[in-house]
């Protein structure tokens, strides 16, 4: 579903970020990303969520080539990924259902199917009592739900979250990761950047590790705390 | 009355100096631009006017002179006159006529005295032109030094003038418009930039740039509205100001303060047509800026 072969990239005519990165995720997969800050963590995810081109290689995401697709292809492909911010990215004018609301909106949907998903969706998350708070209202956490609510809300193949835990108690990021165990049970493919070796070594999952722009078979010798 | 789940006005949140100057810039330009429209309008009438009063006539003067002889010359030329094909009428203006006729210059009787030259107003048929240079040789051979003026050469200037100024009052239009046109696209390139954060997690949520273009259009098109409305409230007050004072004066060279059928429809398509061309002005602008992003 998502194969990254020899990706290099780089912003603007600035250094390579990214070497040679080869994986493959099949669907239904879930991956841990870590890596010391720096590494390339948000730059690899920025290639996945259709941010930014790669300077090299090949990305192949649900069998199409992101190097050679047209710029108006982007905006199917990108519905088909749901994204959680590490700075949630949440619009401030709008309510907590009103954000969550917003990628059915782009779709068009009407009004009555928004209720009914939306209100399901911020119950699932805990947020039933908080859909009409603005973001400057809510904590850390709570924007942090909204913000997984809405990177699921269509029903994403894919699920990039960078960095959802950081903010969070070790308690709380433990019971978002959970949600996002959930989502891969029905079917969602998920990467999740974290740095947090301790939150990772709670589940089974595989890790890709990245060291100085390149992925590494083993945890590299320096984390951050 | 069912309220519906989401309120919002949208996901841009539209609360920057453009939401504040844009319906005053469009007021001012509606406002501009109406008013150069019925001064267009005027003009027009004023020129139909001027043609209107003089096409069809054609004045003959005859040397001043007294006596039997000059008697006779007049009636001979008169009977010339009305046999001619397309002539309606051809009148001998009374002396007192005459008089009247050259009282800002001479005062009120002044010219009683003086030798006056005879005027014989001709009026031709509608449709049915008079060849005013051959009429003019068949009265010169009746009375050498008579002469007969068509008006051509005067109304054709004042015509062009007329025509030009016309020409200027809708240039003056276009160029408000245009005018318009960029300043909306300085805005919304403006607004683009102060959302830019905004713009690329919707971007990144799936939403199409047509879905951002239409948030921007919708949004100068509530903007121009509003400025337009008054705009042309106040550029009709103004008209209907300058209509009133010009029902005062008298007629003559005043022209018709009436804008007809055609006028008001096209006083009232310019705010239309301001609004139209600031939202697909919006429209564009976004449609071209975000190409140049991923």
């Amino acid at each position: 579903m998502v194969r990254f072969q020899s990706v290099g990239m780089r912003y603007g005519l600035g250094p390579e970020i990214l070497r040679d990165i080869s994986f493959h995720l099949p669907p239904g997969s879930f991956r841990f990303l870590s890596g010391p800050s720096g590494a390339g963590k948000s730059s690899l995810l920025r290639l996945m969520y259709l941010a930014h081109r790669p300077s090299r290689g090949l990305i192949s995401l649900f069998g199409h080539d992101i190097a050679t697709a047209k710029r108006n292809e982007l905006p199917a492909l990108r519905r088909r990924i749901g994204v959680v911010f590490q700075d949630f990215r949440l619009l401030d004018h709008l309510t907590a259902k009103e954000n969550v609301a917003l990628p059915l909106q782009i779709m068009g949907i009407g009004d009555e199917q928004l209720h009914q998903h939306v209100t399901e969706l911020l119950n699932w998350v805990g947020l039933g009592d908080r859909m009409n708070a603005k973001p400057a209202t809510l904590s850390g956490g709570e924007k942090q739900r909204v913000a997984i609510a809405r990177a699921v809300i269509t029903r994403p193949k894919l699920l990039v979250a960078d960095e959802p835990t950081g903010n969070l108690d070790f308690d709380l990021g433990l019971r978002l990761v959970q949600l996002f165990v959930e989502l891969n049970k029905l079917g969602t493919s998920v990467v999740v950047a974290t740095h947090n070796r301790r939150l990772i070594d709670r589940f089974d999952f595989p890790v890709l590790w990245l060291a100085d722009g390149e992925l590494v078979s083993q945890p590299p010798g320096t984390t951050a705390a | 009355m069912d309220v519906p789940f989401i309120q919002t006005n949208g996901p841009i949140p539209f609360r920057d100096a453009s939401g504040r100057f844009l319906p005053w810039v469009v007021a001012v330009m509606v406002y501009l631009a109406a008013l150069s429209f019925v001064g267009s309008v005027i003009l027009g009438n004023a020129v139909s006017d001027w043609q209107k009063g003089v096409r069809n006539r054609i004045t003959v003067e005859l040397p001043a002179a007294a006596g039997p002889e000059a008697d006779k010359n007049l009636e001979a030329v008169v009977q010339l006159l009305r046999a001619v094909p397309g002539v309606v009428s051809a009148d001998p203006l009374p002396r007192e006529e005459v008089v009247a006729l050259l009282a800002p210059w001479f005062g009120p009787g002044g010219a009683a005295n003086l030798p006056l030259p005879r005027i014989i107003d001709v009026l031709a048929a509608d449709g049915e032109p008079v060849d005013v240079e051959k009429l003019g040789t068949a009265v010169t051979d009746l009375v050498p030094d008579a002469r007969v003026d068509g008006h051509e050469v005067w109304l054709d200037q004042l015509v062009s003038v007329g025509r030009y100024l016309q020409l200027m009052a809708g240039v003056v239009v276009v160029i408000i418009l245009a005018a318009t046109v960029l300043l909306v696209g300085f805005a919304t390139r403006a607004g683009l930039a102060t959302h830019k954060d905004v713009i690329e997690v919707l971007h990144l949520i799936g939403a199409r740039d047509a879905y951002i273009a239409s948030q921007f259009q919708n949004h100068t098109m509530w903007l121009s509205l509003i400025g337009a409305v008054p705009g042309l409230v106040l550029a009709g007050l103004s008209w209907l100001g300058l209509y009133l004072f010009m029902s005062e004066l008298d007629g003559g060279i005043v022209p018709s303060m009436a804008l007809g059928m055609v006028g008001w429809v096209g006083l009232l398509a310019v705010p239309l047509v301001a609004v139209l061309m600031a939202t697909l002005s919006a429209r564009i602008t976004v449609m071209r800026l975000l190409r140049k992003v991923l």
